[in-house]
């Protein structure tokens, strides 16, 4: 499906990542699944492919974390959007999707691929879901910290809600966890055998993640996964 | 009479499966990877516009279509 829709704001969460946020003009809704993803069309022989990081009760917005340090036309068409701009988009597409389980739900990202597991806990929590839902997030340093505080608000609302944010290189004094996710996952949430996990992000953390889920125990039927090759963040 | 073929770059195939939800009768998924299905008739119309959309979406740009007028 074709999207034509006006870009509302474009702000920086870091020196390198966008938060853009759309108004769909036609059609004035989008239906999608959470971790669904929009091609933009970058240029008129050009598409580049962002996950929605807005929940599923909001589809008169559309909203979108973007890494643009790839430099690409993908990366420069987000640099450049500006307040009224026009946006040609199609979808939604894409398979990594919430799957309608009553089971606890791990999520664990890498980078901005926080986008589309953003939607996926908002949806969750909108849904009143009643099982836990985990969250481990990564980020290299202290200095590419966005949403930190967002998603501290969420947990001291949310009770069955956790999430843990993971610094991998940090540059002094370190609030959060210093490790990388796979570290956290194992060490400080823990592993549970009957959880969904969603992992999304760095295809070297999605494969360490898939072999350690195996390794003690966790079906492979309840793991599914995304790799930031798909996206060109 | 043109004949249709259909290219896909494996190489450049991004694992988005785009082509997968426009083009289900050309393209499935395996190991990961978009596939073109075996035995499909590019020179079917239908078959064929699926392929265009595919190809005129594709983020990587791995897919070829390619029209022979002879």
């Amino acid at each position: 499906m074709k999207v034509e829709a006006r870009v509302v704001s474009n702000r920086l969460l870091n020196p390198y990542t966008h938060h853009l946020i759309l108004h769909p003009l036609e059609p004035k809704e989008i239906d999608f699944k959470a971790g669904q993803f929009l091609l933009f069309q970058v240029t008129p022989g050009i598409t580049r492919a962002y996950s929605l990081a807005n929940p599923e009760h909001f589809r008169d917005r559309l909203e979108f974390i973007v890494d643009v340090r790839p430099g690409g036309p993908g990366s420069r068409f987000i640099q450049q959007a500006k307040k009224d701009d026009k946006v040609t988009l199609h979808g939604p597409f894409g398979h990594f999707i919430l799957r309608p389980r009553k089971a606890p739900k791990f999520f664990v990202a890498t980078g901005c691929a926080i986008a589309p597991i953003k939607s996926m806990v908002e949806t969750l929590l909108d849904h009143q879901e009643p099982d836990s839902i985990s969250l481990c997030w990564g980020l290299r340093y202290l200095k590419d910290v966005y949403l930190a505080d967002y998603f501290a608000k969420l947990q001291s609302r949310y009770a069955n809600f956790s999430a843990t944010l993971c610094i991998s290189r940090p540059e002094g004094s370190n609030p959060y966890f210093t490790g990388r996710v796979t570290e956290a996952v194992g060490s400080v949430v823990g592993v549970k055998k009957n959880a969904d996990y969603y992992l999304c992000g760095r295809e070297t953390m999605v494969e360490e993640m898939k072999i350690t889920l195996r390794r003690v125990g966790v079906a492979d039927e309840r793991v599914f996964s995304e790799g930031s090759r798909r996206k060109t963040c | 009479m043109s004949k249709t073929k259909v290219i896909l770059h494996k190489d450049r195939c991004t694992e988005c499966g785009t082509c997968t939800q426009v083009a289900s009768k050309v393209f499935t998924i395996e190991g990961g990877k978009s596939q073109l299905i075996k035995s499909v008739d590019f020179n079917d119309p239908e078959i064929r516009e699926q392929a265009k959309q595919a190809a005129s979406l594709c983020p990587g740009q791995a897919i070829e279509v390619l029209e022979d007028e002879s």
